[in-house]
């Protein structure tokens, strides 16, 4: 196929990054089935590891060889590391996503309950009462508090989708406005910090906040920081959720033909709920590796952090028409916006530029994934 | 259309067939599902593109590349998946693209187009207001409408693929006299139907597919009724409706008093074990809707049921399944098959609680039932791991009727299950019928051909207007007298 022959053609060993970027548009393949649905690419055909779609991975692989090449700030075990610290928020956050994807729903508020959970957990933290009773457990409590302030969103948006019958675009916009309101209603548009030395239990509150509670955020296990070793498990338990158990045949029945699905005997009220749930609890995690990083919680924190995971996603190859999809895929489509802006940064090109570029690969992975789509379809 | 061969994933659904209309013909095409009819006809609509092999219009070798060359070389076919907008009006949707210009360039002449329709829907006897939105008419009245958007047009030659399947015979009679005046027009019309009598009533000439061959092509008044079959399945088929006697049990289900406002007026009905029941009447009767509610796909506001004596409550499918119950839909693409999964998939939708430990499917046990499956009810596909998309409709269905196979029902509610499904596997479908009831199992029928429910059913039961209007054993029933109830009469 033509995709195999421009790899050989452009194997970029002389451009910038930025080039390199836009020489991998090409490499995008169609939406990764869970099984290899008759694809006529012999070479390819064997290649259906973990469902990665060959096309996302081989331009992933270009990226990565091609980023070496050129930049040799490039493969540095610091940069490597600053990149999974960075990325790991966003891959798991894009993992709960897949699943909402796949059902062919949205969970817009993803941005909203980074925020939300980050100053709930930094108020437990923080919260005199608590760190009295508990002294260091109350990193514990702070964590199980974050968890279920993201569960409970999660459920609300569930709720809406499969009882009220919503929606599920209109549903997280609304959530997505109001728990940002409540988190700054909460915290009187102040961040939660480090206390002043006369307020009870400052000393103990603080050293919790700085040297403890942020080892998650951001201290490592060996060469990996633990971020990334958290958005690891994730992926894998996600993926297996998803491709080998009940609930993960249902969520891709569902999102086939809902209602061949209802009709099949699924309770597609109880998967929805189970996935939009997900997504909160998943967005909470990221919310408090995200909040320990930070060392406080902040009320703004994860705007536009929605754009970014339903990015990942559809770079990485789900549809937004729901049926298709992997958590594999959703982790490299991150790993390709991470690492594409990782590469424009070591290159000292500004953000804005970079907002502009990751504008441009979601819009060319989407346009060449239905070219595809539609070539293999007038097969 | 010479040597025309065609490809899809793992199919070969054409392989170098050849075939000639005459002007002023009506030509018939027949063949099982999957033999390659309507693949032929979507290459001439320009829909498909072959991947080999020519065409040739009034001698002229031409190229259709798509669906707007084919209208201009005055090639139009009828689809059986219709292509109407629902919220346009009948008049609209006949002149989509082509709307006649009014005085100021740019607007469209409404009064002209109206009047224009107007005339072509009373030229089919189709009694409709081309005012209508299309989301408003019945799927028989969708059918007209699709009639008269290609008659309408100037035409040479017009595909029909099975345009009888929803029309009442009255407005069957008017399409074959509208067949007949555009023959003498001179316009070709390719006929494709899997009803003899239509073909040996309208026909001229017939040429049958199978399996993506040319088996034959010869004048209708020299081939038989069973030449023709033995030219679609390549062999002679003994009995059309084997009916097992199977001695009847105890009653399964009973429905009373079943009522939903402004759709079913008390129904009540009665399915024994191993006993097959089936639901006659006209498109639109509510039989699929009595069938929707005992299935729980549907609400209601009175009545109740009971499974083998227990008080039964179903207020969703997953009930119904929990308690023995199974619905084979009507309409398969939409409501009984994920198209975007494969046939393993789809097979075991229904009952993958029976392959999981602790929440995993095991997929070893998975397949293997898909295979078995895929063996026993001779569903043609290259492997259980192919896209049910790329399967022929027959096929399809055949996986249909697997997965409500796997959840070993008790009570098995059949929407037309032989809906789309050539002769010979519709013996396999009877056979296996009889399987089932030889077993136990009761199983309640919608159908809608005649012959079909009385060669099957035991008892029938004719619907109309949301009521049952008639029961009658299989020893007393005629067509005439289902027919007569069916209709109101």
């Amino acid at each position: 196929m033509t995709s195999n022959d421009n790899r050989q053609g452009s194997a970029s060993k002389s451009r910038s990054a930025r080039t390199a970027a836009f020489q991998r548009f090409n490499f995008f393949g169609g939406p990764p089935t869970p099984n290899n649905g008759g694809a006529s690419m012999a070479a390819f055909r064997r290649f259906n590891f973990l469902g990665i779609n060959p096309g996302v991975f081989t331009g992933f692989v270009v990226l990565l060889v091609g980023l070496w090449i050129t930049t040799p700030a490039f493969h540095s075990a610091q940069n490597f590391q600053n990149i999974a610290q960075q990325v790991s928020i966003n891959a798991i956050i894009a993992v709960g996503m897949t699943f909402v994807i796949i059902t062919a729903g949205i969970d817009l508020s993803v941005g909203s309950i980074l925020g939300f959970v980050g100053i709930t957990t930094a108020m437990t933290l923080m919260a005199v009462p608590i760190v009295h009773r508990l002294g260091d457990g109350a990193m514990a409590a702070a964590v199980v508090v974050g968890l279920l302030a993201g569960a409970l969103v999660g459920f609300l948006n569930g709720a809406a989708v499969a009882w009220l019958r919503m929606q599920p675009f209109i549903v997280t916009l609304a959530t997505m406005w109001a728990i940002r309101g409540a988190a700054e209603v909460m915290t009187d548009g102040s961040p939660i910090g480090i206390v002043s030395g006369d307020a009870p239990l400052a000393a103990l509150r603080n050293s919790m906040l700085q040297d403890k509670f942020t080892v998650l955020g951001m201290g490592y296990l060996g060469p990996f920081p633990i971020a990334a070793l958290v958005a690891v498990v994730i992926a894998v338990i996600g993926h297996i959720l998803l491709t080998r158990t009940r609930i993960g045949r249902h969520v891709y029945a569902l999102g086939g033909n809902e209602e061949a699905a209802r009709l099949s005997g699924i309770n597609v009220a109880g998967i929805k709920l189970f996935v939009y749930t997900l997504s909160g609890v998943l967005s909470a995690v990221a919310a408090i590796l995200l909040m320990s990083k930070l060392v406080s919680g902040q009320p703004t924190a994860g705007q536009g952090y929605e754009l970014y995971a339903i990015a990942a996603v559809v770079v990485g190859g789900t549809s937004l028409f729901g049926g298709k999809g992997s958590v594999v895929g959703s982790i490299i489509g991150a790993l390709i916006i991470g690492v594409i802006n990782n590469g424009l940064d070591l290159h000292g090109i500004s953000a804005f530029w970079q907002q502009i570029v990751t504008g441009a690969i979601i819009l060319l992975a989407v346009l060449l994934d239905e070219v595809l789509r539609r070539r293999r379809g007038q097969l | 259309m010479e040597n025309i061969c065609k490809s899809f994933p793992g199919v070969r659904a054409l392989d170098n067939v050849s075939f000639e209309v005459l002007p002023a013909e009506v030509h018939a095409l027949m063949g099982e599902n999957g033999a390659g009819k309507s693949t032929l006809m979507k290459v001439l609509a320009g829909a498909y593109h072959a991947d080999s092999g020519s065409i040739y219009l009034d001698g002229k070798l031409i190229t259709i590349d798509s669906p707007q060359r084919a209208m201009e070389l005055g090639i139009n076919i009828i689809y059986q998946e219709f292509n109407l907008v629902p919220h346009l009006s009948v008049a609209e949707n006949i002149y989509l693209g082509r709307e006649p210009q009014a005085a100021i360039p740019g607007f469209v002449n409404s009064k002209k187009m109206r009047e224009d329709a107007q005339e072509v829907m009373d030229n089919l006897g189709a009694q409709i207001d081309v005012r209508t939105l299309v989301h408003r008419l019945s799927v028989a009245q969708h059918q007209m409408v699709e009639i008269a958007k290609a008659t309408s047009r100037r035409s040479k030659v017009i595909a029909m693929d099975e345009p009888s399947a929803t029309l009442t015979e009255h407005e069957l009679e008017n399409l074959w006299r509208l067949i007949r005046q555009l023959r003498t027009e001179g316009v070709s019309i390719i006929y494709i139907s899997h009803r003899m009598e239509e073909v040996f009533n309208i026909a001229d000439r017939v040429t049958v597919l199978r399996d993506g061959h040319t088996v034959g092509t010869a004048p209708v008044n020299a081939v038989t009724k069973e030449d023709l079959i033995q030219m679609m399945v390549g062999r002679k088929l003994e009995e059309n409706f084997p009916k097992a006697g199977v001695p009847v049990g105890a009653p399964m289900l009973e429905v009373r008093g079943l009522t939903r406002k402004g759709v079913l007026e008390d129904i009540n009905l009665t399915v024994h074990a191993g006993e097959i029941v089936a639901l006659a009447g006209l498109v639109g009767s509510g039989r699929t809707e009595i069938a929707r509610c005992i299935f729980g796909a549907d609400p209601f506001d009175a009545g109740t049921m009971t499974l083998n004596g227990k008080p039964l409550t179903v207020r969703s499918p997953r009930d119904a399944i929990k308690s023995g119950i199974g619905l084979v839909t009507e309409d398969r693409k939409q409501q009984g098959l994920v198209l975007g999964m494969t046939v393993r998939e789809n097979t075991t939708l229904a009952a993958l609680r029976s392959l999981t430990t602790a929440g995993f499917i095991s997929s070893s046990r998975e397949r293997a039932v898909a295979e078995e499956y895929v063996k026993s009810l001779g569903v043609r596909t290259p492997s259980v791991e192919q896209m049910i998309r790329n399967l022929s409709g027959g096929n399809q269905q055949k996986v249909v009727l697997a997965k409500w196979l796997f959840t070993h029902s008790k009570l098995l509610i059949m929407d037309e299950p032989t809906r789309g499904i050539d002769v010979g596997a519709k013996v396999e479908i009877y056979q296996l019928m009889n399987e089932l009831v030889k077993q136990g199992v009761g199983i309640l029928m919608i159908s809608s051909e005649l012959p079909e429910v009385l060669g099957m059913a035991d008892r029938i039961v004719v619907v109309r207007g949301g009521r049952i209007v008639g029961e009658m054993d299989r020893a007393d029933a005629t067509q005439e007298k289902i027919g007569r109830l069916a209709v109101g009469i």
